[in-house]
């Protein structure tokens, strides 16, 4: 699903697939305690598989998140 | 001692033939010499010399995937413009995109994806609703997406 999204928008969406037991500093450091774990701008996270709405819920979200920051 | 079975390699091999259509560019960032180990690195010397091993044993069942290869001591201007901090790191895409990333050795579950993106990209294939499609269209910001897996 984030591949796919990458897909549609390669300019402005990056999307990895990391294998959690590889880089075990990279997962202590986002907590991942279970996988899937989806981390999405280091700001809004979700854990297992859910439906396409839900994943575009909280990459909205995220955005949402990043274009509410004042700018510094 | 190859990666993929005799059974795999073969059914991959149809699986290209019939579902491949335009030509797809594996770009690999990794140890390319896997020989020596440098102490403190050995775990990564390992990942790398099986990342290297898979994306050339799936290449070669076809013509239609071309793999570019960047060596992390090397290639540094490489890496940083394609933002790598981490090897083997794995990229699937056409022409200038590589939508697909992988970090780690895509084995288990993730080669199942692996597989799947050649064959996405490859076919321009993006299985989204009209609605996801418009919102990632109209980003105006950028989206980094981390998906924590595992092989198994």
């Amino acid at each position: 699903m984030a591949h796919q999204l990458a897909m549609a928008n390669p300019e402005r969406v990056k999307a990895d697939v990391i294998d959690a037991s590889e880089f075990p500093q990279l997962s202590r450091a986002y907590s991942v305690m279970a996988v899937p774990k989806i981390v999405i701008n280091d700001a809004v996270s979700l854990e297992g598989a859910v439906p396409e709405s839900a994943f575009v819920g909280q990459v909205k979200k995220a955005v949402e998140m990043a274009e509410s920051k004042p700018d510094a | 001692m190859p990666l993929l079975s005799d059974k795999d390699s073969a059914y991959l091999r149809e699986v290209f033939a019939q579902q491949l259509v335009n030509p797809v560019t594996v770009t690999l960032f990794t140890q390319k010499s896997t020989l020596l180990t440098v102490p403190g690195h050995e775990q990564e010397t390992e990942y790398c010399k099986q990342a290297n091993e898979i994306v050339q044993e799936v290449a070669a069942l076809t013509d239609k995937i071309t793999v570019e290869t960047y060596d992390v001591r090397a290639d540094a201007a490489q890496f940083a413009a394609y933002g790598i901090e981490r090897i083997p790191a794995i990229l699937i895409g056409a022409g200038d995109d590589r939508p697909a990333r992988f970090f780690g050795v895509t084995a288990g579950y993730e080669f199942s994806t692996f597989v799947q993106d050649l064959l996405d990209i490859s076919n321009g294939n993006i299985e989204l609703s009209e609605a996801t499609l418009d919102y990632v269209r109209g980003l105006t910001s950028d989206v980094h997406i981390q998906v924590f897996s595992t092989p198994t």
